[in-house]
């Protein structure tokens, strides 16, 4: 690795920090430093011309001590080794923060998908299974989609597992399409969750939310299903959306669905009727009671930071809050649902597909909504009791929570 | 085979040959002018076969002579060879070699009369017509006339008809029979006082289709199951001409020779005086038969003027092509006819058009208008009418985003419905590309990135409102009972699975479905098809070329076809070694294409941020005005112009609104992508827009400056001295996001040198000393 920035060393740092104030003791503490097995495997895979590629692949278990590693398969031409040990220390604290019984785990092929047809990428989905099946399973590891793999890779790769161990093992992948195992109720995980997870700190924070307003930056699949469900059940208005072409914005109120069929029909909010053209900057700006940043990094900075006068931002997105406009909301007062707890619906979700798969009993889409709805109360309410005793952010106690709970499944095993 | 002496003809069969011989006489008595010729034809092919010579005919003459003295001894002769001609004629030779020989002395002698009236300076385009049916007339048999006399024929006709442009003519002798030009005259309409050609659009159009199913060598079978020619009617650049006569509108020839603030200004009111001229009632006459004759199907009429898609000049969208529902009463449906073909003439003096022919030094040429007229290809599903699919095909692929595609295979870019919305750019909808060397390889992963970068809207004829339409797909497939092609263009999007669907019946959510045509492009010949005539027309041309096409019920169209203008030499580049980094302004790695634009004078700025944070609409207009006023002043300068991605959108938001008027002085049009979502903006390549900037020989090129390899010194053209203000002081409030920078007065005196290799997929700007050879 050069100088440049390098994910796992800025993830062992940030443990290093949660260690000191939680006390940690020195082994717990470098055992959590680092992945408990890494696998590295080399896929040669046949060309459509003919020819073969021969491509570089990973698959790290940063943590098993509270159940089998779980974490999603990452097919990228940037992808190095430490990406992936970061986002399997990643996958650790977000298992155990929503406090289901799995560990971190992470995979990840050097390649670049855009340039491999389907029948390679599934030749190069089946090599990596091929490569990696003796580490993973339902006892052990269970991959899910990531960056650039699909539910079809996902398919395949089971396929190829239940070929090489003989049996029907479905739980081994998750994120599979519903016709193959699938859980119903997955499509709308994310926003779902984090729906469950706004309530919960409205009631705790003493906010009204029925009746009140919300703007969603960032309408993909996790802003629409925010924007529909914080209507359906908090009661929320729709007063703003934006997508990567600009936003729109009627302060008394857009119908939801209608802006979402908008959308799927126009591929843009923009031009959307009854409704004023809005910037990103704008839309932070507009004193919505919650804000959904629901797609882009890095997207409240220092500078907007300042200008949010949402009650509650739920973090929908991966990292949208840079660390300075972070410092700056809570200094505002603006209660932050920290990422790896309001978008923790998602691997919940994954792992009742699990569950499933293993008790080969599947679940109406309703209890699906209701379990997430049970896993994301007790989550939240853990990390709020966490911060109410540290005296601290939903975001630093949802870490110290984490990296508790993981610690003591260590101690208890009589690792450390 | 005896030749020397005469077989012996058998005497138990004598009957049965004398009846055959008495048969073939009567038919030949229907010629009785062409006797001598038809007998010499027939003694050339038993001479072919083997049967009997000449020689031996003659002496079993001199034998019955000898036989039967009698007077005149050379006519009994004669008479005994006809007969022995016609008896061994009739017995080795079934019906229809009978007829085709005759009917090849009837051509032989129609075809000489076309030779003289085709070569006579003097000829009238209705005298070449009636003698060119003459001999069409004639059933075409297996026989045919020597091939270097029907070059001749050919050529004279193609150049009267079609197209007096050499290269065009080079080619078309080899693809245009003397019939498939009568086939054409039976699809046009002449004007009785002007006389005009098809045009090259209709020149282009024709030849493509003669090229892929030829008249006379012989077809390959997959393209004849697969490939019709759409019906098509030529309306020649006469009636057009005779219109301006008609409404003593003359002066508007002059009118490229008037200044550009006058051509438009003047441009603007042409609209009310066409609306009031009106068609000599002749040609009116004419036009309403001719709408009986093609019924209420809609029809598309386009632009075919001499210059357009002549070689090297592709003149992409200048002049109009619109379609009309032609519904209704005979009319309402010539009123909309006239109209349309008025509005295609009208473009003829668009500001857009005579500029564009000003750059090139064709200004002077004597450009008329032809039209082709078109049956719009498609089938009619509730009120709407449109194909499966319709847009453009390129033979060679400059959108190669990865090296893995073959740029030689070929290139599709399409759309569900009415090709419009794959040849313009009409963000922020997406046509499908389709690289044809690896057709299922797409630069987005994901359903949800593949459901951005779709198609949502599709363009239909409005059969009911009689209006061309913008409809979304779900709402298309909504209202329309069943759609059978439905499993060929879409696919199933469910919780991020994205699955083409199995069967024509199978049920989908619309509005979780995808337009991919993935089924089309796997599971039926279309890429196949698509391959092999772009690979047998640039074959033809011996140039890259391109299409406009749709595909219906199965079938492909070539709806146009010109030759690629070529931007890119194929020469390869290296980048110099040894440049310093500081002197480096950027490196590029995408969509390369070989060229070098040696010292660069001047760079035009546009702040890409800058630009997306103007928050008003007019603002944004206004970025388009000030480069289009920029691009005035520096004629004549060597400029680049680099700025936000999608130059010349439709959508303000996605880029700066500018049409080719307002960047023709560019050398470089550079597209800075910054990330955007973490996806790359698209590139404008395969639109109007983008063959504008290939032929105009501008290069055009895209920087990623958030790319880790590459190199973008932004602040070098945000600190630099602005020259906007001094250069057009009412645009001073623009000077944050347009940039005017003297590249020699911040640079100690250095031009921007820009080398581009599209072989390696490199490219480097830098600061270098001025080279002469520039």
């Amino acid at each position: 690795m050069d100088d440049r920035f390098n994910p796992f060393i800025s993830a062992q740092q940030q443990l290093d920090e949660a260690a000191a104030e939680l006390g940690l003791d020195p082994a717990t503490h470098e055992l959590l430093r680092w992945p408990m097995h890494e696998v590295k495997a080399t896929l040669p895979v046949r060309m459509d011309d003919g020819s073969t590629r021969i491509f570089h692949a990973f698959r790290i278990q940063h943590n098993t001590a509270r159940g089998p590693a779980k974490g999603g398969i990452r097919w990228h031409p940037q992808e190095t080794v430490d990406i992936v040990r970061a986002l399997a220390a990643w996958m650790t604290w977000k298992t155990a923060v929503v406090d289901i019984p799995l560990g971190g785990g992470k995979g990840g092929v050097i390649c670049n998908p855009k340039e491999l047809s389907e029948g390679e990428k599934e030749r190069l989905a089946r090599a990596y299974m091929r490569a990696f099946a003796k580490f993973l399973g339902v006892t052990k590891d269970v991959p899910a989609p990531d960056v650039y793999t699909t539910p079809q890779i996902m398919a395949w790769m089971m396929d190829e597992y239940e070929t090489i161990v003989g049996e029907n093992h479905p739980g081994v992948i998750t994120g599979k399409p519903v016709a193959l195992g699938g859980s119903h109720g997955r499509g709308d995980a994310t926003a779902r969750g984090g729906i469950y997870v706004t309530r919960e700190a409205a009631k705790m924070y003493h906010i009204e939310l029925q009746g009140q307003t919300m703007a969603v930056l960032g309408f993909g699949n996790a802003g629409q299903n925010a924007a529909l469900l914080g209507e359906e059940i908090l009661g929320l208005k729709l007063i703003a959306a934006s997508d990567s072409k600009g936003g729109v914005y009627n302060p008394l109120g857009i119908d939801a669905k209608t802006l979402v069929d908008f959308k799927l029909k126009n591929g843009q909010l923009n031009g959307f009727p009854n409704a004023k053209a809005i910037t990103n900057n704008e839309l932070l700006g507009l004193g919505a009671t919650v804000l959904f940043p629901a797609a882009l990094e890095d997207v409240i900075t220092k500078e907007n930071a300042p200008g949010l006068q949402c009650k509650i931002c739920c973090e929908l997105a991966n990292g949208p809050t840079t660390p300075d406009a972070d410092k700056i909301l809570n200094e505002k007062g603006v209660i932050v649902l920290p990422d790896f707890l309001a978008n923790a619906g998602g691997v919940t979700v994954s792992y009742f597909e699990q569950v499933q798969n293993s008790s080969n009993l599947y679940w109406e889409v309703q209890e699906v909504h209701w379990r997430l709805d049970k896993r994301m109360t007790h989550a939240f309410q853990s990390v709020f009791a966490m911060s109410q005793q540290k005296k601290t952010s939903l975001r630093r106690a949802a870490y110290l929570l984490a990296v508790a709970r993981v610690a003591e499944a260590c101690k208890l095993r009589g690792w450390v | 085979m005896e030749t020397d002496r005469a077989p012996k003809l058998r005497e138990t069969t004598c009957i049965d040959e004398l009846i055959k011989a008495y048969r073939l006489q009567q038919r030949i008595l229907r010629y009785p002018h062409l006797q001598k010729n038809i007998r010499r034809i027939f003694l050339s092919a038993l001479e072919e076969r083997g049967i009997v010579s000449a020689e031996a005919v003659r002496e079993k003459a001199l034998q019955y002579l000898l036989k039967n003295e009698t007077e005149d001894a050379d006519e009994v002769i004669d008479e005994y060879e006809r007969a022995l001609i016609d008896l061994y004629f009739a017995t080795h030779f079934d019906h229809t070699e009978i007829e085709n020989h005759i009917n090849l002395a009837r051509k032989q002698q129609a075809f000489q009369k076309l030779h003289e009236v085709v070569n006579r300076e003097d000829a009238t385009s209705s005298r070449i017509k009636k003698v060119l049916k003459e001999f069409c007339e004639i059933p075409q048999g297996n026989l045919y006339i020597s091939p270097s006399e029907a070059e001749g024929v050919r050529v004279a006709l193609i150049s009267h008809f079609i197209s007096s442009q050499l290269p065009f003519i080079g080619i078309a002798k080899k693809h245009i029979t003397i019939r498939d030009i009568d086939e054409l005259m039976d699809h046009s309409y002449w004007n009785r006082r002007r006389s005009g050609k098809i045009g090259g659009k209709a020149a282009g159009m024709f030849l493509a289709n003669k090229i892929i199913l030829p008249r006379l060598s012989p077809k390959d079978p997959e393209l004849e199951r697969y490939v019709s020619m759409p019906e098509s009617y030529y309306f020649n650049s006469g009636n057009l001409s005779d219109f301006l006569d008609y409404n003593r509108l003359y002066s508007f020839h002059s009118q490229k020779y008037k200044t550009s603030e006058t051509i438009e200004e003047e441009y603007k009111n042409m609209s009310g005086l066409f609306q009031r001229a009106s068609f000599p009632p002749d040609v009116e006459k004419d036009f309403r038969e001719f709408l009986e004759k093609v019924g209420e199907h809609p029809l598309v009429l386009r632009s075919s003027s001499f210059l357009e898609d002549s070689f090297g000049y592709a003149f992409s969208g200048k002049y109009d092509s619109l379609f009309i529902a032609n519904q209704g009463d005979p009319q309402t449906r010539l009123n909309d006819f006239m109209w349309g073909l008025k509005r295609v003439l009208m473009s003829t003096f668009s500001p857009a058009a005579i500029l564009y022919r000003r750059d090139r030094k064709l200004i002077d040429f004597d450009e008329r208008m032809s039209v082709l007229v078109q049956k719009v290809i498609g089938r009619r599903f509730g009120p709407y009418f449109f194909p499966l699919a319709g847009g453009v095909a390129f033979s060679h692929n400059a959108y190669a985003w990865t090296p893995r595609i073959a740029r030689e295979e070929g290139m599709v870019r399409f759309v569900l419905g009415l090709g419009t919305r794959a040849v313009d750019q009409v963000e922020p909808d997406y046509p499908r590309i389709v690289s044809l060397s690896h057709p299922t390889l797409r630069p987005e992963v994901g359903a949800a990135k593949i459901r951005k970068y779709s198609q949502k809207l599709v363009d239909v004829i409005n059969l009911e409102t009689g209006r061309l339409e913008t409809i979304s797909y779900v709402d298309l497939f909504g209202k329309i009972d069943y759609y059978a092609d439905r499993h060929l263009v879409l696919s199933a999007s469910e919780n991020e699975h994205l699955s083409s669907l199995m069967f024509e019946t199978q049920s989908i959510a619309l509005e979780r479905s995808i337009i991919t045509f993935d089924n089309l492009l796997t599971k039926t010949p279309f890429v196949r098809i698509m391959r092999k005539i772009l690979k047998k027309l640039e074959d033809a041309y011996g140039l890259p070329i391109d299409i406009e096409f749709a595909w219906d019920d199965g079938k492909l169209y070539i709806l146009q076809c010109r030759s690629l203008p070529m931007g890119e030499k194929t020469g390869r580049i290296e980048l110099p070694k040894d440049i310093v980094p500081k002197d480096v302004l950027f490196t590029n790695n995408r969509g390369v294409s070989s060229r070098i634009v040696r010292d660069v004078e001047y760079i035009v700025y546009v702040n890409p941020k800058a630009y997306s944070r103007l928050s008003d609409y007019e603002g944004k207009l206004k970025i388009g005005r000030v480069v289009g006023k920029i691009n005035r002043l520096l004629k004549g300068s060597r400029y680049a112009l680099l700025g936000p991605t999608r130059w010349g959108s439709s959508d303000i938001n996605q880029g700066v609104k500018v049409g080719y008027e307002d960047i023709n002085n560019t050398l470089i049009l550079g597209e800075i992508a910054f990330a955007e979502e973490g996806s790359t903006p698209e590139v404008s390549y395969g639109t109007h827009f983008f063959n504008d900037l290939v032929e105009a020989n501008i290069l055009p090129l895209a920087i990623y400056p958030d790319d880790a390899e590459s190199v973008f010194k932004e602040a070098f053209l945000l600190n630099s001295e602005n020259l906007l203000s001094s250069m057009a002081p009412e645009f001073i409030g623009y000077a944050q996001v347009v940039r005017v920078i003297h590249i020699p007065a911040n640079t100690s005196g250095r031009y921007l040198q820009v080398f581009q290799d599209g072989l390696k997929q490199q490219g480097i700007g830098f600061f270098g000393r001025q080279n002469s050879s520039a």
